[in-house]
């Protein structure tokens, strides 16, 4: 039952989401153009006023449709769960775990998606100032990433730099599970207020968002004081710092994951 | 295990400190009846059936399906069909059908399609195109669709015209197994009262009277409507 939920979830919210990246998409090809095209250089005021312009437009919408697609996930899971459709949703013959489940692997993947998506902006934005540049400009940058930067990088990292940047995915794949889970987790606890639901919901969100602030600064704030301190930054502590930062998020995910659950299963009252 | 289709036992549903919806409520119904749950607005009835169908968790006191509390194995045993519209606009009414017959192995989508047929619903159409009127009677097709158990149908009349009204019943009565039960909620009784086996009254959230159709008519000399009004009057 699992995977028909999910395959009904997906063919329920792809669209949404494809159009999310279809803008992202847009948007970097101007970004592209309009870097490429050289107007940066020009004399005109107004052409370079248009080219700023372009580039806060740019940041704003990337900011806008990263936000967008977790209210997204968020919206449709209430709507699904908790309003006229739960009626259907809470009626089918599978447990409430495949129903959280299905919910949490098709918004993880679709956050994901758009995550990549933004990383590829950039990175397609990047590469078209590297384009755009002198060759002499080129020459230099690729001097100093892998002649001056990249060696260091090695020096001071040894054999952990493969392993921190495996550790560091990981960390960012947990991260968008935790992120969908966090708003779900909210939407539910909302649930148990009698009245004023959503607002009740988007005050968790806000809670646990604060929440999690809290137990990041508590992990980062002694490796950092250690730095600053001993005045050095080990390679061991850029793992030990990522490790833990998995291990914190995991657990927090868990932790919504259960929470959603448990609302769910024990606690359960569709107005 | 018990020859009861479905069990309540003190069931109980509280909402804040005040209101009580369902009170201290026993009930048995046993298979092979159509059911009238009748009562004033307000009286329970809603409470009463999302309590069975697990949409609400009682304060105090148990509901048993089949010797099951709400689960995945209730659900089985029920097709219900809720007084509002609980399907997802952006859906087609053929992805509806297949949206039912992926989960409910008792789903019939030939007799889904029958029907969809001869109420002249085109299952291309987008569920956001259709009427209110249209979109009730494609949900009632989806739930008449499946061979369950207990069918527990809450106003399924209410919100269409007298001549669709006569088709939904005939509906109903044409397409559901001979030994399961339908609880109906209405309280348009007048419109259901020829095809009911019992009535249960319900008041206050509590249960005021459990009776056959033929008891009302041979001890109180009344029609089920007539009877209604006389212990509901104002």
């Amino acid at each position: 039952m699992l995977s028909k939920l999910i395959r009904h979830e997906w063919k329920s919210t792809w669209k949404m989401i494809a159009v999310m990246n279809l803008f992202i998409a847009i948007i970097t090809l101007l970004g592209v153009v309009t870097v490429v095209s050289k107007i940066w250089n020009s004399e005109s005021e107004h052409v370079v006023t248009f080219a700023v312009l372009s580039a806060v437009f740019y940041y704003i919408s990337i900011i806008v449709v990263s936000i967008a697609a977790c209210i997204y996930i968020a919206v449709k899971y209430y709507r699904n769960l908790y309003t006229d459709e739960g009626y259907l949703m809470h009626t089918l013959p599978v447990s409430k775990h495949e129903l959280l489940l299905s919910k949490t692997i098709v918004g993880s993947i679709q956050y994901l998606i758009v995550s990549l998506v933004i990383i590829l902006s950039f990175t397609f934005i990047g590469l078209s100032f590297f384009y755009n540049m002198t060759p002499t400009d080129q020459n230099e940058i690729l001097t100093a990433l892998f002649v001056d930067l990249w060696p260091e990088l090695e020096k001071f990292m040894g054999d952990t730099i493969g392993f921190n940047l495996f550790l560091f995915v990981v960390y960012w794949l947990i991260s968008c599970i935790s992120s969908v889970l966090m708003s779900f987790c909210a939407i539910s606890v909302g649930q148990l207020f009698t009245k004023h639901k959503v607002m009740g919901s988007i005050f968790c969100y806000i809670g646990l968002y604060i929440l999690i602030q809290v137990v990041a600064s508590f992990i980062t704030v002694p490796f950092t004081g250690i730095s600053i301190l001993e005045n050095s930054f080990a390679p061991a502590m850029i793992t030990a710092m990522l490790a833990i930062e998995i291990v914190a998020t995991s657990a927090l995910t868990i932790v919504f994951y259960y929470v959603s659950h448990y609302v769910m299963s024990k606690k359960l009252n569709l107005d | 295990m018990s020859s009861y289709l479905l069990e309540a036992s003190g069931l109980t549903k509280q909402f804040g400190n005040e209101t009580i919806a369902v009170n201290q409520l026993n009930l048995e119904v046993g298979p092979g009846k159509i059911i009238g749950l009748l009562g004033p607005n307000g009286s329970g009835k809603t409470t009463l059936i999302k309590l069975i169908n697990g949409l609400l968790t009682p304060s105090s006191g148990s509901v048993l399906v089949k010797g099951h509390a709400p689960d995945i194995e209730s659900k089985k045993t029920i097709a219900y069909l809720p007084e509002r519209t609980y399907l997802q606009n952006h859906m087609k009414v053929s992805e509806l059908v297949d949206f039912f017959a992926d989960f409910y192995e008792d789903f019939s989508k030939e007799r889904a399609y029958m029907m969809l047929h001869s109420l002249d619903i085109k299952s291309t159409a987008k569920l956001s195109t259709l009427s209110k009127g249209t979109k009730e009677k494609v949900q009632l097709i989806l739930v008449m669709s499946r061979d369950a158990d207990l069918y527990i149908l809450d106003e399924p009349i209410a919100g269409v015209d007298p001549a669709a009204r006569d088709y939904i019943l005939k509906t109903i009565l044409n397409n559901y197994n001979e030994n399961a039960t339908i609880i109906l909620s209405t309280h348009l009784i007048s419109d259901i009262e020829n095809i009911l086996d019992e009535v249960i009254f319900i008041k206050n959230g509590s249960i005021l009277l459990h009776t056959t159709v033929e008891d009302i008519r041979e001890q109180q000399g009344k029609s089920v409507d007539s009877y209604f009004r006389e212990v509901f009057a104002c």
